[in-house]
């Protein structure tokens, strides 16, 4: 009845524990949710010799949100959590809902946030918004921790910049200011357990009416998060909601984007859909702003 | 790789097991507590059919390892019942009043899917149960009648 690979299997209990595994055993995969990593076990994508859940970590389970102080979200925690949670849909809608469109609901029960960000898919949900929170990401290893910028972990097409003994111990996302808006929005082929063809985040800071600053982010278009350079060129200094900038700034997401095309969606229309998200979600914004 | 003997809290009782660690939870309920209710479908996480409850959740048994439930607590289609009487749940009965199962085979994770959204929400509007069962596919009934099903279930006093 064995279709995996074989494997030793661990389930350490505390953090220390974890980087201590981690340090000696060669040839592993953390466990953090498994809705991606067993897929990739049983497509014989990858054979390790240990596997580590580290689901279990106290430290990787931690949630603190505090008014004023942003929020801490450990590795381990669950999309369905994120979700859900009343005061991150409050604070940080775009990454609640983003995480709340991972596959259906069962697998947001099991999936992590770690998990979404350390499988490093082109497709995943969570890193666009979390690059426009500004989110940072503290990563352990045994004698010591670094805190790096979501928007620098993700390097290729499940490649990241975790090293050899290296977990994801939480996220840090800073306290949003009262002018800051951020909305997320995809295109896919059904409303539920689909893959995006296209996802984006965007993020504005307004003084008034006029756009202070803006980021836009976007999944699916190339082999990482693709953080685009010309759109806060074009909406800076402007008045959000004015109809001929919203045209200039989807015009110029649509010149950034390399996409390929594969079974969800030719490049054609992956370049399309960029242009649709990037007016969607700035004419959402000058609502919300109103 | 060694077999090991693990202790499964299955429907309320401890079970010793012995499996590898490789071994899925499907694989374990189905053949060797052989509970055969959980079904295995497209091993992939994308049809619901191997829906089981750890800790209050629906998770999939496909995409899990049953050496990783050690400690939790694992409900499947055949612990809802009454223990005692052998009555079945009323989201059971509701799906048996309804006709919300023709084939069967996505029944039993339709039916616990919907049990852990009572569980936790037991007023859901329609949208919420749709939401809820996107994770279930049913190639049977078009899913109007599991919908009206666990919507007069909620409606009749719930799961519990």
């Amino acid at each position: 009845m064995n279709i995996l690979t074989p494997f030793e299997y661990y389930r350490p209990e505390t953090l220390d524990e974890a980087l201590e595994l981690l340090a000696t055993k060669e040839d592993y995969k953390i466990l953090a949710g498994g809705t991606d990593l067993m897929i990739q076990l049983k497509e014989k994508m990858i054979h390790p010799a240990n596997i580590i859940d580290v689901t279990q970590i106290p430290e990787l389970n931690e949630f603190a949100i505090k008014d004023g102080e942003g929020a801490v979200i450990g590795g381990c925690t669950t999309d369905a959590f994120c979700e859900f949670s009343k005061e991150l849909r409050d604070k940080y809608p775009a990454f609640s809902i983003a995480a709340g469109e991972i596959g259906g609901p069962q697998v947001r029960e099991m999936g992590t946030i770690a998990g979404n960000l350390a499988n490093s898919g082109p497709s995943a949900e969570t890193p666009s918004s979390l690059i426009c929170y500004d989110a940072k990401m503290t990563l352990a290893k045994k004698g010591g921790e670094r805190v790096v910028d979501v928007k620098d972990f993700i390097t290729g097409n499940r490649r990241n910049i975790l090293e050899e003994g290296e977990l994801i111990k939480n996220i840090i996302l800073p306290e949003p200011a009262a002018t800051t808006h951020v909305k997320y929005g995809y295109v896919a082929m059904r409303r539920m357990m689909e893959i995006d063809i296209v996802n984006m985040s965007i993020r504005v800071d307004l003084d008034g009416d006029t756009i202070k600053d803006a980021k836009c982010v976007m999944g699916s278009v190339a082999i990482r998060p693709l953080i685009s350079e010309k759109v806060p060129e074009v909406l800076k200094g402007t008045k959000i909601g004015d109809e001929a900038v919203i045209a200039k700034a989807a015009e110029a997401a649509q010149s950034e984007v390399h996409p390929i095309s594969d079974i969800r969606a030719t490049a054609e229309y992956r370049v399309d859909v960029v242009g649709a998200l990037v007016r969607k979600l700035l004419r959402e914004i000058a609502a919300e702003a109103k | 790789m060694k077999n090991q003997l693990i202790t499964l809290n299955i429907n309320g009782e401890d079970m010793d097991l012995v499996v590898a660690p490789t071994d899925l939870l499907v694989e374990v309920l189905r053949k060797k507590a052989h509970l055969t209710g959980t079904k295995k479908g497209c091993g992939q996480g994308d049809c619901g059919a191997c829906t089981v409850i750890i800790d209050g959740k629906a998770v999939l048994s496909c995409l899990t390892l049953a050496i990783a439930c050690q400690g939790k607590k694992i409900t499947t289609i055949e612990g809802i019942a009454d223990r005692k009487t052998g009555e079945m749940n009323p989201i059971q009965k509701a799906f048996l009043n309804h006709g919300a199962v023709q084939c069967g085979y996505c029944t039993p994770g339709m039916i616990l899917s919907s049990y852990a959204l009572l569980c936790e929400n037991p007023h859901p509007t329609r949208q919420e149960i749709r939401r809820a069962l996107s994770g279930n596919l049913c190639r049977c009934t078009g899913y109007i009648l599991i919908l009206d099903a666990v919507e007069a279930c909620a409606a009749e006093g719930g799961v519990l």
